[in-house]
């Protein structure tokens, strides 16, 4: 750098003068300062190219991560991101909350639809219910066609209690939510008749990277996942149904009709499950409804555009979700 | 002779006399680029020895150089070229990003140099 700076500071009349001179050292000298300076341009060349390849890369792999996100649940989107181990074999005992879902009659209504509509129908429920799963903290381990499974808990620092009532009310608004999706679907032309069965299970699993050196999956296995997925074929359409160790964790949260003790294939004792009625908080908040165990009671209503603001109507939207949710289920 | 490291392959071949560099060349300054700067000299003295004597310089596996690395060709350009006597044959690859341009400006050290890229 020394030596360009020279050539810079002896421009002009003293350069002039130089390149006059006769005296063979100064033409040594000029002739080094110049290919000092051709030297130096070329290396800021080439190192400003590798900066501009670098910055390239970079919003390449930009690009990447943004598309992985679509593709992987955000909890393991971070263990990722966050250089955790993706080896096959690195693997954890961990006490979760296992969730499956799968929308009844679907394999006939994929028969008679045409792929777009299947399509359209398929991915805004997987989407509405990812968008829901997200925001209450759980992993999608995988989509199976209409089928969702969905743990949470894997954290190290997890707590069961949390991962149980986060897992729970994620399924209560995602039932709520299907009455929504239903209605923008009419608007397609689909009448599918949208009931999701649900089943959730809390217990000790296996939760890790499982697969060959090519290709893993971050997945759970264990006796507690093939329970909540019976517990899932046990529900009755638009219902969830849950084991007595995750009613243990949610016994305040919601209401629940017993449904007997099942027996899975593969683990010892018998499953108590309940049927999970509705929210509780809906029968000490919620003015406008009041569970029993008949049914329930909705208090008169006469609505009129205007009179409720945007808040006073979110309970009175609640509570008739909940009335034909509960219709839904004992039709 | 050769240097071979995880990263980088540098050596003389056999057949053609021809110095190849392979890999990703990312040392960190002139001091740790003495060893391949040495097999330059060592390939130099090779080419000497033939007819026409021309150093061939692949660089097609050369996938990336640093700005220190390019700086020691850089400089061994020049010493060819003051030498006198050695022919510079200089091929490389456009798949390599950083080939095109700071390869083609070898030639500015040295006119006479042939460059070529695949």
């Amino acid at each position: 750098m020394s030596v360009v700076n020279t050539h810079s500071s002896i421009s002009g009349a003293l350069r002039k003068q130089a390149e006059e001179s006769e005296i063979p050292f100064v033409q040594a000298l000029l002739d080094a300062i110049d290919e000092a300076e051709m030297l130096h341009q070329s290396v800021i060349e080439h190192s400003s190219e590798l900066e501009n390849q670098l910055e390239q890369k970079n919003r390449a792999i930009e690009n990447i991560l943004a598309n992985m996100r679509r593709y992987l649940s955000k909890s393991l989107f971070q263990r990722i991101y966050g250089g955790q181990s993706a080896q096959a074999g690195s693997t954890a005992r961990r006490n979760l909350t296992v969730f499956f879902s799968d929308i009844v009659g679907f394999t006939e209504f994929t028969d008679t639809v045409e792929p777009e509509t299947l399509s359209l129908v398929l991915n805004t429920y997987l989407g509405a219910m990812t968008e829901i799963c997200d925001r209450h903290g759980g992993t999608v381990d995988k989509f199976i066609g209409d089928a969702v499974m969905i743990f949470f808990g894997d954290e190290e620092d997890a707590d069961p209690l949390e991962s149980a009532r986060a897992c729970v009310a994620m399924a209560l608004e995602m039932q709520s939510a299907t009455s929504a999706l239903q209605a923008q679907w009419a608007k397609f032309g689909t009448q599918l008749g949208l009931r999701v069965r649900m089943g959730i299970n809390s217990g000790y699993c296996t939760v890790g990277n499982f697969g060959s050196g090519e290709r893993v999956a971050y997945t759970i296995v264990g006796g507690n996942v093939n329970v909540a997925s019976r517990l899932e074929h046990q529900a009755e359409p638009g219902g969830i149904c849950i084991s007595g160790s995750t009613y243990a964790l949610v016994r305040d949260m919601v209401e629940v009709r017993p449904m007997g003790a099942l027996s899975v294939k593969g683990v010892a004792h018998k499953v108590e499950t309940f049927a999970i009625i509705g929210a509780a908080e809906i029968n000490s908040d919620n003015p406008w409804i009041t569970l029993n165990e008949q049914g329930f009671n909705l208090r008169p209503i006469n609505f009129q555009v205007g009179a409720l603001s945007a808040i006073q109507r979110q309970p009175l939207r609640e509570a008739l979700v909940r009335a034909l949710s509960l219709l839904e289920q004992n039709s | 002779m050769s240097i071979k490291t995880q990263d980088y392959q540098a050596h003389i071949d056999d057949a053609d006399g021809r110095l190849i560099l392979s890999g990703s060349l990312r040392l960190n300054a002139a001091p740790e680029y003495q060893p391949i700067s040495d097999l330059m000299d060592a390939a130099c003295v090779v080419a000497q020895q033939r007819n026409p004597a021309v150093l061939t310089l692949d660089l097609t596996e050369l996938r990336f150089l640093n700005s220190s690395g390019i700086n020691l060709l850089y400089q061994f350009v020049l010493k060819v070229k003051k030498q006198g006597g050695l022919g510079l044959r200089v091929i490389g690859s456009n798949s390599n990003a950083w080939q095109p341009k700071s390869l083609s400006n070898m030639v500015k050290f040295m006119p006479a140099l042939e460059l070529v890229m695949t």
